[in-house]
């Protein structure tokens, strides 16, 4: 029983190599079938020419049997190949084929008619024709969805990657303020939907006191997220070596000056806060000057001048100012872009409508005044999307009572 | 801080669109009209500085002006691909000398001088910086 | 830019109306060159009203410093009056207040021109 089985084997893969494939044997095989169709029509013309010499005519007779030869050999392997080998036989293209050799092996017909039956035989090639097409278009396909399915993987890591130094920089934020006698404060840093650069700071420095930093770097994206982790380690460095707002920004600006490949800049407002005193020193680089709300509700910014920008010219000066705050005095600090935070008539939310919130709810804990600023802001532009990160430190000083300190 | 850029090659009639830009910002900014034409005299004097030493045969450099807001501090960034060229190296014109012994060129770095805050020169791998600054109100 | 000259008695007046900066220096200087044609001997003095002149960068102060020497090359008297205070900042910035006359306006400018006819 061995041997037929590997006989049967061996017509199976011939006929997978010769009719199935698509490689060089199959193509090979295919060409030579069709140049034999041609020829045998071709030889209905030459057979009627008359006066043909003998060897002509005898040629032809023996170029008629290996056609046939060939013929019945690939119409055998075809049935073989077929997946439904009744369907095959029955198909337009199988009867054509069984019709292209069948007449030679019944007598008495007419050699001139079963060459012309070959003329349907060239229907074969209008398949090849739409075969060939049908693999290439199927072979571009593929390609395309193999290169396509690469891009959207590549784009996928891009996003993911993207996503995990985002969720990074908003991370190294500090999430509270340090524990001081007298103080309540709360910071919040929403995220716009690209990288951005806000950033904010608790600084714990000498004899208690507590350094804050709010800063907007210009630009967005990685670029932007770059220079933000530089400008906030730069400030935390220079905060605990210069005691004074207004050198610690000159020194930082001529750091941030001179290694700055993308040309960006920041904004900074700093400030030391000493808890025991209430007394707030400060300096400003370009930043909005923050909000002083008193107890009875009146509230005004900052005054002071400031210096320019951080990062853009060496030798910059920063001056620098102090307020003495009182007991229920509350400090916001911000980023612009709750003042420039949008909505869907391209109106900005405004410092008005800012220093409202603050007047209006500024009473409670600093926690709810983020909260409901933060709120408000989200209300205000509505189904507008967030452009800028939208960062905000809000900070209530009481005073320490005589009582409570060491 | 309101940001903005303009790109345009850097030949003498893109002046005029410079010059568009500039105002453009200024009125998206909201900035007081009266210190307008100080950065306007400035962002002239800058871009034909570049027009006259930066061109070389058959090519005329890219000039890019960056505008930056922060505050109350507008930053002029006015970058160019031309040769390198230091404007700021220019010798001052005498202001003191008489009408004779005046000399004619020189005079458009020592106006930015004096009306702006701050200037600072840098050449950055091929390009020329030239940045300015200068307080300004809202 | 726009220039126009007009002449009173002995003198010429030049005036200059628009922007004067880089792109209009050109035509400028080309007027003033006029201003100093005037048969046969040419003009007594060239008086120039800068009230219609918006703006001046350093390519308008050459032009004007240029016609100054020619003016005095000349033997002709030479001022500008009518100037915008942005103008007159960038005059006084430069120096050329100091070597150029300038008069508040066209008025008080004529009154100091030779403006009697030969």
């Amino acid at each position: 029983m061995a041997p037929l089985h590997s006989v049967n084997a061996a017509v199976h893969a011939l006929a997978a190599l010769l009719i199935q494939g698509r490689g060089r044997y199959a193509r090979t095989f295919e060409n030579v079938v069709l140049a034999l169709i041609i020829f045998s029509v071709a030889s209905i013309g030459i057979d009627s020419i008359a006066g043909l010499p003998l060897w002509a005519t005898r040629a032809l007779a023996i170029a008629e049997v290996v056609i046939v030869a060939v013929f019945s050999f690939e119409y055998l392997l075809r049935i073989i190949a077929a997946p439904r080998k009744l369907a095959f036989i029955f198909s337009f293209e199988g009867i054509v084929d069984l019709l292209a050799i069948a007449p030679f092996f019944v007598a008495r017909v007419d050699t001139r008619w079963v060459r012309a039956l070959r003329l349907l035989r060239l229907l074969r090639l209008l398949k090849l024709q739409t075969h060939m097409l049908e693999t290439t278009v199927a072979e571009r396909t593929a390609e395309l969805a193999a290169k396509n399915a690469l891009l959207e993987e590549a784009q996928a890591q891009i996003k993911a990657e993207l996503s995990v130094a985002r969720e990074l920089q908003i991370a190294i934020l500090p999430a509270t303020f340090p524990a001081r006698p007298g103080c309540d404060s709360a910071a919040r840093m929403i995220p716009a939907t690209t990288m951005g650069g806000d950033f904010y700071d608790f600084i714990e420095l000498q004899n208690g006191q507590v350094g804050l930093v709010m800063a907007d770097v210009s630009g967005k994206g990685v670029p932007a997220a770059f220079f933000m982790a530089v400008a906030r380690t730069t400030l935390r460095e220079l905060a605990s070596h210069y005691s004074d707002p207004g050198t610690c920004l000159a020194r930082a600006n001529e750091l941030l000056f001179r290694q700055n490949p993308m040309d960006l800049f920041v904004t900074v407002f700093y400030c030391i806060l000493d808890p025991t005193s209430g007394v707030v020193r400060y300096a400003n680089g370009g930043h909005n000057p923050p909000l002083l709300r008193r107890p009875d509700g009146s509230v005004e910014a900052l005054n002071g001048a400031g210096g320019l920008v951080l990062g853009a010219m060496p030798g910059v000066e920063y001056p620098e100012h102090s307020v003495r705050l009182l007991a229920g005095d509350r400090l916001v600090m911000y980023t612009d872009g709750v003042t420039e935070a949008f909505n869907t008539s391209d109106e900005a939310y405004g410092t008005e409508r800012l220093v409202a919130e603050i007047r209006a709810h500024g009473d409670g804990a600093a926690s709810d005044l983020v909260e409901r600023i933060c709120r408000s802001v989200a209300t205000f532009a509505g189904a507008a999307p967030q452009s800028d990160d939208i960062t905000l430190i809000v900070l209530t000083w009481k005073r320490v009572e005589a009582a409570t300190l060491p | 801080m309101i940001e903005r850029r303009a790109t345009v090659p850097g030949d003498a009639a893109q002046l005029s669109a410079l010059t568009e830009f500039l105002r453009d910002f200024w009125s998206s900014a909201d900035l007081a009209p009266a210190q307008f034409t100080s950065f306007e005299l400035a962002l002239e004097e800058v871009f034909t500085n570049i027009v006259m030493h930066g061109s070389q045969p058959g090519r005329v450099p890219q000039v890019e002006v960056s505008l930056v807001l922060a505050g109350d501090g507008l930053t002029m960034t006015v970058e160019d691909d031309g040769p390198q060229f230091d404007p700021l190296s220019l010798p001052p014109p005498d202001i003191t000398a008489g009408l004779e012994d005046r000399p004619v060129g020189g005079l458009g770095v020592f106006l930015i001088r004096q009306i702006m805050d701050a200037v600072s020169y840098q050449r950055i791998g091929t390009r020329n910086q030239l940045r300015i600054t200068k307080h300004v109100t809202r | 830019m726009n220039v126009r000259l007009e002449t009173v008695g002995q003198t010429t007046l030049v005036i200059p109306e628009g922007r004067l900066d880089f792109g209009s220096a050109a035509l400028f200087e080309k007027q003033l060159e006029q201003a100093f044609v005037r048969k046969p001997t040419g003009p007594a003095a060239v008086i120039i009203d800068c009230a219609g002149l918006e703006y001046v960068s350093s390519a308008g102060l050459r032009a004007f410093l240029l016609a100054a020497r020619t003016a005095q090359r000349a033997g002709c008297q030479f001022a500008l009056c009518g100037l915008q205070p942005s103008v007159r900042d960038v005059f006084e910035l430069s120096g050329f207040s100091r070597i150029i006359t300038i008069y508040a306006d066209r008025a008080a400018a004529l009154a100091h021109a030779p403006t009697a006819q030969p």
